[in-house]
């Protein structure tokens, strides 16, 4: 079976975009610099991918005329927050099957003109119908993590002074301020004991990959020693009985499983991770889920900035979904896009030494008596 | 059918059938013949052990405690702020997600609370009924 590779990466800055600035407008302008950074013409192109969750219908078939790369297959994937990421799982399946040797991945999204509040599950969940909002089941996990663990609020806040002192070097950003601490805890209570700060923003924005087999790289011209898809795991979540820990992250723990028994790896080779901090706790809870950081201590190590670029394990050295920004279907290809340029030593003043192996996990979603919709997990190698 | 649908005034019906009882107040969930787990809302399968042999329509113990909470302050449009969201743990070793009433600085993990079935929202003219759980009083925590 052939290995697969991202030949080029390209995105457009996060933020909140003029309503004139449309979906297909971001999710083009990405494509079009992944494209460039490939070196590939639109003729190299076979198939199109593309993750989003609010594009509406045949997003990306409008995306693909946009580029002209109408006639070619093209499909649109929701795994809510997790679409990019299962775009470019979708992509990988294809050329590992050897149905096309040269893919476009799109993982985009416009939100600032249609979601305020935040984001909810489907209006037909239980758990939706009794107030559930998303930062609300966030919440419920910072307090039950505080009380088991004795961790303070200031260390899960330090989670979002950690990333936003990272993302003051990467210009995709839509935050490159520093935040303080003072300011994390001191923000607008959203559901208790989060604030503002503890939560990522809605946000626009693409981001977009060439992905090829070995073969589809000697196409392009490029060398063999582009970045490798080593694995990418996919799983939902099950229904809970009982009353168990509701940080176990038992999804996070199989997803990590998957990828790793698929790559040959153990979490310990990992050099850097690409988080879906949607909100700080759930960084913390996530990595431990992963086996990247042992139960109970998230909160501490990054607090003491082992999870700081230049600590043992640096997470999201782009400043992750809260500082980066998190236009949902975007994120997981916002990710692999900061995975290629760690790997290939291009990250500028964010670079983590020695970037070798990577991580890029995303949890997207919620079903009532679940622990979560999908969990992907992203396994790339330099 | 949940009792509610025979015997409630036209002008209310459940958030969703086979959810709840009003009389007694019970949620209703199901249980599993094969290793006596409990779930609510009612599976037809047993998520821990695999069976198919299941029993539905089950009351569920009207009282627990509060696993963990928090007081929601903002939300997307048609939701008042604040109200406060919990996960009960019920006597009966079933984890339901409801809010809870009463003052908001009061709560703390580990708190007795006590199910109430209760109008919570207004649809087309109707009342829909649905749960929420209150503090339980003192005398009867113990």
């Amino acid at each position: 079976m052939t290995s697969v590779h991202i030949a080029g990466a390209g995105m457009v800055r996060f933020g909140k975009y003029d309503p004139a600035v449309t979906f297909e407008t971001l999710a083009v302008d990405a494509a079009r610099n992944a494209l460039r950074d490939a070196g590939a013409h639109r003729r190299d192109i076979e198939a199109v991918f593309v993750g989003h969750v609010f594009g509406g219908p045949v997003a990306g078939q409008r995306v693909a005329t946009d580029l002209g790369l109408g006639g070619r297959p093209v499909s649109n994937h929701e795994n809510y927050c997790a679409s990019g990421a299962t775009a470019l799982r979708e992509a990988w399946m294809a050329i590992r099957a050897g149905l096309c040797d040269v893919a476009l991945v799109i993982g985009a999204e416009k939100m600032t003109d249609r979601i305020k509040g935040g984001v909810t599950p489907d209006a037909n969940d239980l758990d939706a119908q009794q107030g559930y909002v998303m930062t609300a089941g966030h919440a419920l996990s910072a307090r039950r993590y505080m009380h088991d663990h004795g961790a303070t609020r200031e260390q899960i806040a330090m989670v979002a002074v950690k990333n936003h002192a990272h993302s003051q070097h990467n210009p995709y950003a839509q935050y490159q301020r520093p935040v303080s601490l003072d300011e994390v805890v001191n923000a607008r209570p959203i559901a208790d004991p989060l604030g503002l700060l503890d939560c990522s923003p809605i946000s626009d924005g693409a981001a977009a990959a060439v992905v090829c087999s070995a073969a589809g790289l000697k196409r392009l011209g490029l060398s063999v020693a582009r970045p490798e898809v080593r694995a990418i795991g996919l799983v939902s979540g099950t229904l809970r009985a009982g009353l168990g820990d509701i940080n176990e992250e038992d999804i996070s723990r199989r997803a990590g499983l998957q990828a790793y028994d698929m790559a040959g790896i153990a979490p310990e080779d990992i050099d850097l991770v690409e988080m879906h901090d949607c909100f700080t706790i759930a960084e913390i809870v996530r990595l431990e889920g992963l086996g990247l950081v042992p139960k109970g201590q998230g909160a501490a190590w990054t607090a003491q900035g082992r999870t700081s670029i230049g600590g043992t394990l640096p997470v999201n050295p782009s400043g992750g979904l809260l500082s980066r920004g998190h236009p949902v279907g975007a994120t997981g290809m916002a990710q692999v896009c900061e995975l290629y340029w760690q790997l290939t030593g291009h990250a500028g003043q964010r670079q983590v030494d020695g970037a070798r192996l990577g991580l890029a996990y995303c949890k997207g979603g919620t079903v009532s008596g679940t622990d979560g919709a999908s969990v992907t997990t992203v396994v790339m190698s330099s | 059918m949940s009792a509610i649908a025979e015997t409630a005034a036209p002008a209310s019906r459940p958030l969703r059938d086979g959810l709840l009882q009003t009389d007694p107040p019970r949620l209703l969930g199901s249980a599993c013949r094969a290793c006596s787990t409990r779930l609510f809302p009612a599976r037809d399968f047993c998520p821990a052990c695999g069976s198919d042999d299941i029993e539905g329509g089950v009351p569920l113990a009207a009282d627990g405690t509060l696993y963990s909470f928090t007081v929601v302050r903002q939300a997307p449009p048609g939701r008042e702020t604040p109200y406060s969201l919990a996960y009960i743990d019920l006597a009966d070793g079933v984890r339901v997600m409801a809010q809870v009433a009463g003052d908001p600085d009061t709560l703390h993990i580990g708190m007795p609370v006590r199910l109430d079935i209760r109008p919570v929202a207004r649809r087309d003219g109707c009342d829909l009924i649905g749960y929420v759980f209150v503090p339980t009083p003192h005398s009867e925590a113990a």
